[in-house]
């Protein structure tokens, strides 16, 4: 045995360059290669959305005829879910998971490599569509059957979206349990479960639902693509399939989805919360059973997207939708209570982590709305579903997604990021973001279908959608912002030490960037904020 | 118990007890199929993590120890074995192309499939190989 040094010393010489990025199994390093292919996606996918809304924004084709238009909201709907949001969190997760709980690395740094790997070609694959002679998937990211078997999407471009997010899939599945290994095999002395930051609560239920709905989802594209290719039949109520099958494997996997790409920036905002309000976590535990309960309940309610089927136990699953806002109530509360009579600061991340909260809460009410199956026969397959889904998913995971990047990026490069264009990113974004989505609300009680490139202009769509595109272009520009201030603060941007925020987890007890295998030392772990006890002489609990 | 158990414990109880209501509500097969998918999930979880549980207690190597780490007096500074950090790996890249060299081989033909298995020999024979 040696130091920690020493040993570092005599470690055999990492490759450095592009070659030390392509073979590195450095968890930080893989991290940053996640996050960095993620928001590659989210720009890709995002492009296509914003030929969507420029096609809509008056009535007539004016951009891109109906197949086109196809393939993009479903390359744009796959991308966003599973080459954006899904892998991000694995991004947020491979570099800060073994930071928080006081690990060196991921327990099984090789498969950890495999996993992004895997996940960035079978993106790759997933666009690869757009390049052959029938282009890419066109029957929605939800591809249902029929209209994803073979004879009304005929083509190697759907082959290509099946095959992709199976890669997507396995690398999806094989990191969980990665994760899982390690927050359960690997935390540091003193670190019990009741002593885990909240992210990293967060992260134990998300791996769980990976674990297990995205082996529902592989096992499924795996019998489409068999049903496509082989005859398999098994959504083909002609050789006794049913096609009512896919929708309940789909959503199987498709609504703990949405809790997979939400809860960990849960985790996140809880993170920033405390800290920009300087208060301790109102209610620790009973955020921590809000959160199993409602990774519980996400596999309760998958069939309330399959109201209009008139196959499913509508009521059973009415009911399980609405208990789900029980425990994000509770969360909602947490952090109100957090915040009341704490020292706020508006910072960046804070600005973003209240744009989360609104956002996400107009996003969960409608959603209550949408759980009553009378409403949800009035309004299923409308703009109105789409500003729901936008309000939750943009409004949740994106607006936090940007809270987390200010908030963390000064420990993964050691700067700052500028503090005036982060404002003006936040303040572009949220007028933008409700510029688009909010008339969705609207577009979608007047009648207007969702996954349609034109409209009749005696509908009276015309207005609405015109404004909607304008937002999108704002948030567009928003985006810009963000890349510029990025690429400046890279360059210019104020040394940001080892702690800038003041924060309670373990992240901040190391460098700016951490150093390889993270700690050189560890501070008593005595509760679930150990650099905050350090900061002040606690030494037990509480 | 371990919370670690719990954890999946509730999980495999949770399950049972919505999968049984859902069940005697609906009579409907996949989702109760599905459901009972994910109790047994539960309890394989709760199998493996009671193995781990059980061999951490009685001081066997866990997943920390066997990346290298052992604490030290008062648990710092950390301390591990020289070899224990592995250095980068070619193989895990070279076992991606191959998975997804046989992916397509399923759509644009089986010849897609030679180089494909190639890969997959040769990453997992260098991933075993190789020593840290």
């Amino acid at each position: 045995m040696a130091t920690l040094d020493h040993a570092l010393a005599h470690t055999a010489p990492r490759p450095t360059g592009v070659v030390g990025w392509i073979t590195t199994v450095d968890h930080k390093r893989i991290g940053i290669l996640y996050m960095i292919t993620a928001v590659v996606f989210f720009i890709a996918s995002g492009i296509l959305a914003l030929l969507m809304r420029a096609e809509l924004a008056q009535p007539g084709l004016q951009i891109m005829d109906e197949s086109t238009y196809n393939q993009a909201f479903t390359i744009h709907g796959t991308g966003m879910m599973l080459l954006f949001a899904t892998p991000l969190v694995a991004g947020f997760a491979n570099y800060f998971v073994p930071l928080h709980v006081g690990a060196p690395d991921v327990a099984f740094p090789r498969l950890n490599a495999l996993t992004y790997w895997l996940y960035a070609l079978g993106g790759l694959v997933v666009f690869s569509g757009f390049l052959t002679a029938s282009g890419a998937a066109s029957f929605g990211w939800t591809g249902y059957a029929p209209l994803s078997d073979s004879t009304y999407t005929p083509g190697a471009g759907v082959d290509l979206w099946i095959i992709g997010l199976i890669l997507v899939g396995f690398s999806s599945i094989l990191g969980a349990v990665n994760l899982m290994a390690t927050i359960f095999g690997m935390r540091a002395p003193g670190m019990t479960m009741f002593r885990l930051p909240i992210f990293i609560w967060n992260m134990i239920v998300t791996l769980a639902l990976i674990m297990f709905s995205f082996p529902v989802l592989t096992a499924a594209l795996a019998a489409l693509f068999i049903d496509r290719n082989f005859g398999g039949g098994f959504f083909d109520p002609a050789q006794g399939g049913d096609p009512i099958l896919w929708q309940h494997l789909f959503w199987f996997f498709g609504h703990p989805e949405v809790y997979v790409v939400i809860l960990p920036f849960f985790g996140v905002v809880t993170e920033i919360i405390p800290v920009f309000s300087r208060k301790p976590l109102f209610g620790y535990r009973g955020f921590v059973f809000a959160t199993l309960l409602i990774g519980a309940y996400s596999f309760t309610v998958w069939a309330h997207h399959m109201f209009t089927t008139g196959s499913v136990d509508n009521p059973f699953f009415s009911a399980m939708t609405m208990l789900i806002a029980v425990p994000t109530g509770v969360k909602f509360f947490s952090w109100i209570a957090t915040m009341w009579r704490g020292k706020l600061r508006f910072q960046t991340p804070m600005l973003f982590t209240m744009g989360f909260l609104f956002m996400f809460l107009i996003g969960g009410i409608t959603g209550i709305f949408v759980a009553s199956p009378p409403i949800d026969l009035a309004v299923h397959d409308t703009y109105y579903v789409v500003a729901h889904m936008h309000y939750v998913l943009f409004g949740g995971t994106v607006f936090a997604m940007f809270a987390a990047f200010y908030y963390w990026i000064p420990k993964m490069s050691g700067r700052m990021m500028g503090e005036r264009l982060g404002k003006l990113h936040f303040w572009l974004m949220l007028l933008g973001f409700n510029v688009t989505f909010f008339p969705m609300h609207q577009l979608g009680l007047d009648g207007m279908q969702r996954r349609i490139p034109d409209y009749l202009p005696e509908r009276g769509f015309d207005t609405l959608n015109a404004l909607s595109t304008v937002g999108s272009a704002i948030v567009a520009m928003s985006i810009l912002v963000f890349i510029s201030n990025f690429l400046l603060s890279m360059k210019k941007g104020a040394p940001a030490g080892d702690d800038p925020w003041g924060g309670n987890t373990l992240e901040w007890a190391t460098t700016s960037p951490p150093p390889h295998h993270n700690f050189r030392s560890l501070p008593p772990i005595v509760s679930e904020r150990p650099v905050f006890d350090a900061r002040h002489g606690v030494h037990g609990d509480g | 118990m371990a919370e670690e158990l719990r954890f999946f414990l509730r999980s495999a109880l949770f399950t049972i007890l919505i999968g049984t209501i859902y069940w005697f509500l609906s009579y409907e097969e996949t989702g109760s199929i599905l459901l009972a998918g994910v109790v047994a999930s539960s309890a394989f979880f709760v199998l493996v993590v009671g193995a781990a549980v059980r061999a951490a207690r009685s001081g066997r190597k866990t997943p920390r120890s066997l990346l290298g780490f052992a604490e030290g007096p008062e648990d710092r500074p950390l301390i591990l074995d020289e070899d224990a950090f592995p250095s980068g790996s070619a193989w895990p890249i070279v076992g991606s192309v191959a998975a997804m060299l046989v992916g397509l081989g399923l759509i644009y033909g089986g010849w897609l499939w030679i180089p494909g298995a190639g890969l997959a020999l040769a990453g997992a024979w260098g991933w075993l190989a190789e020593e840290r």
